[in-house]
């Protein structure tokens, strides 16, 4: 059981610092798995806020059948989903703070993801199709392995080896444009 | 972008925002239950209060409107009715106009000369013919054939709720004034020496209307007759004034009419009954035959009393004047022949004295109710 699981146990127990030790662990990712279906770092912050209000209030079930990771993850994609098929794939946001968001992203990248290299290639992922840089990222920066992310994406194991071989050729082609190599793929 | 505090306060305070708000909301959905819950209980207690007072008492056909209550008081009345009969203070003349102007249902010609009023149950209009002597009206409430205390005797005439011209009392005089289910109308006849006026209207209204009539005349019973034989329960007794000659005692029976018991039974008798009680109505009178005359029965049970009084019939519990029985019924814990030969020695003519073993000195309780006689 990870540390995320335990963190739970004792905001169940009626301790609010478990829910802020999750939030401490687990915002930055995310928010930025979030950002992979919205497409908007604010917009992804808010769905994150909203996916913890959501534990804090309802306190789900976490049976311990998947990592805690896997789980929060499920409970946000399920609440980006929502927003979506609620809000529509639009963006709204301001042109004047279009930059202002590319720089607060690029911050949370930074503090995330540590590397040049990882870096190089989170930003490639934006400019493959969704669904590709989603898997990916949950594979190459979340550590999950084919049933986490199936379980996640609500797909089963075939489909997910399947979508992660053609993501990754689709991101190798994107690497080779730039003169990349990453040993990863 | 919000650090990690910062998220998690905002978190903590919108949970204490959405737990105030369910809060409130939890309190508002309780007290709109609460209030219609309350509401729900106070439309049942009324309904059940309307029930109550609508329902019929016991031992009282469904017709009957009296309370329990109201019956007591009733009976206390006939008591003093009937004490001040004896003593000649009845209003004769008076209470015809009392039943004029008031919807008493008691007041039925009590003291006017053949000019009774009856109330009675049902659509039954064969028994007109029978209401010979006098002038006697009646009418009757709501449709409910338990009600028509003079069906049973066959004596009696009725009409139905809404259906005055059943009130076919041809041989009655008298204007009488239906008010059956909120249709008022009259009735009028010739020949009239008074007027009464009756209320018919359904049970419940019927209840009001004779509560506030009961209430009036407790006010006033020095002019108030006392006959109204639906009204009296059944089994009472003693309320008639005795004809000491021949009067072997009376009792209203189970349907609400008064039984007479007569040593002689004879149409003069029953005339000189009808003349020294002018509230009994020939419909709802039934004659028997008596085999002793009440004033031998009291004597009787006075002797007895005394004697037991004095501590001579130790094996006697109780003794009672059973007026329905034509007997005084004396209750004995033992077999003992002496003494029953000893209480049987009181009485002089033979056979008044019904003994009964109740084999303990407690009596059952309902040894003790008189029962009405069963044709």
């Amino acid at each position: 059981m990870d540390n995320g699981a335990d963190s739970y146990r004792c905001f169940l127990d009626g301790d609010d610092i478990g829910m802020t030790e999750i939030i401490r662990d687990y915002k930055d990712g995310l928010i930025l798995f979030l950002n992979r279906y919205v497409h908007n770092i604010w917009t992804a912050e808010e769905l994150a806020e909203d996916t913890f209000f959501c534990i804090v209030i309802k306190k789900p079930r976490f049976s311990g059948k998947y990592s805690f990771k896997t789980w929060l993850y499920t409970i946000g994609r399920n609440l980006a989903v929502n927003h979506i098929k609620r809000m529509g794939r639009v963006n709204s946001t301001d042109p004047e703070d279009l930059e202002q968001m590319a720089h607060d992203e690029k911050t949370l990248e930074q503090s995330y993801i540590s590397g040049e290299e990882r870096l190089l290639v989170h930003s490639a992922l934006s400019r493959l199709r969704p669904e590709y840089g989603r898997i990916l990222y949950l594979k190459f920066f979340e550590d999950l392995d084919n049933g986490q992310i199936a379980r996640i994406m609500k797909k089963n194991r075939r489909q997910i080896e399947n979508m992660l071989y053609q993501s990754k050729r689709a991101l190798k082609t994107e690497l080779d444009k730039e003169g990349y190599q990453y040993e990863g793929l | 972008m919000k650090d990690y505090k910062e998220m998690s306060e905002d978190i903590f305070r919108r949970r204490d925002e959405y737990m105030a708000k369910r809060q409130r909301r939890t309190k508002k959905i309780a007290a709109a239950v609460s209030g219609v819950c309350l509401i729900a209980l106070l439309t049942t207690g009324i309904c059940q209060g309307v029930i109550l007072q609508g329902r019929p008492d016991d031992g009282q056909t469904p017709g009957m409107t009296q309370t329990a209550g109201k019956q007591d008081e009733i009976q206390e009345l006939q008591k003093k009715k009937a004490y001040s009969d004896e003593k000649g203070d009845i209003d004769q003349g008076s209470s015809g106009e009392d039943n004029e102007t008031g919807n008493d249902a008691k007041d039925n010609g009590g003291n006017g000369v053949g000019n009774g009023t009856e109330d009675t149950t049902g659509s039954d209009a064969k028994d007109n013919g029978e209401n010979d002597a006098g002038n006697v009206t009646e009418d009757t409430t709501g449709s409910d054939a338990k009600d028509n205390w003079g069906n049973d005797a066959g004596n009696g005439t009725e009409d139905t709720a809404g259906n005055d011209a059943k009130d076919k009392v041809g041989n009655n005089a008298g204007n009488v004034t239906d008010d059956e289910t909120g249709n008022d109308t009259e009735d009028k006849r010739d020949n009239v020496s008074d007027k009464d006026t009756l209320d018919e209207t359904d049970m419940a209204a019927k209840n009001k209307e004779t509560n506030a009539d009961e209430e009036t005349d407790s006010g006033s019973s020095e002019g108030t007759s006392i006959d109204a034989p639906v009204q009296e329960q059944a089994g009472a007794t003693g309320a008639l004034k005795p004809y000491e000659e021949f009067w072997g005692g009376s009792y209203m029976d189970e349907n609400g009419c008064w039984v007479v018991l007569l040593t002689e039974d004879t149409p003069e008798n029953r005339q000189k009954v009808f003349e020294y009680n002018p509230s009994l109505k020939e419909s709802s009178t039934i004659f028997r035959k008596a085999d002793y005359t009440k004033a031998y029965l009291t004597e009787l049970m006075a002797v007895i009393s005394k004697a037991m009084g004095n501590n001579e019939l130790p094996n006697v519990s109780s003794a009672a004047l059973s007026e329905d029985k034509n007997r005084v019924v004396v209750y004995m814990t033992s077999e003992d022949e002496a003494s029953v030969l000893k209480v049987n020695s009181f009485d002089t003519l033979g056979g008044a004295i019904e003994i009964v073993y109740s084999g303990s000195d407690v009596m059952e309780k309902a040894d003790l109710i008189e029962k009405p006689m069963m044709y």
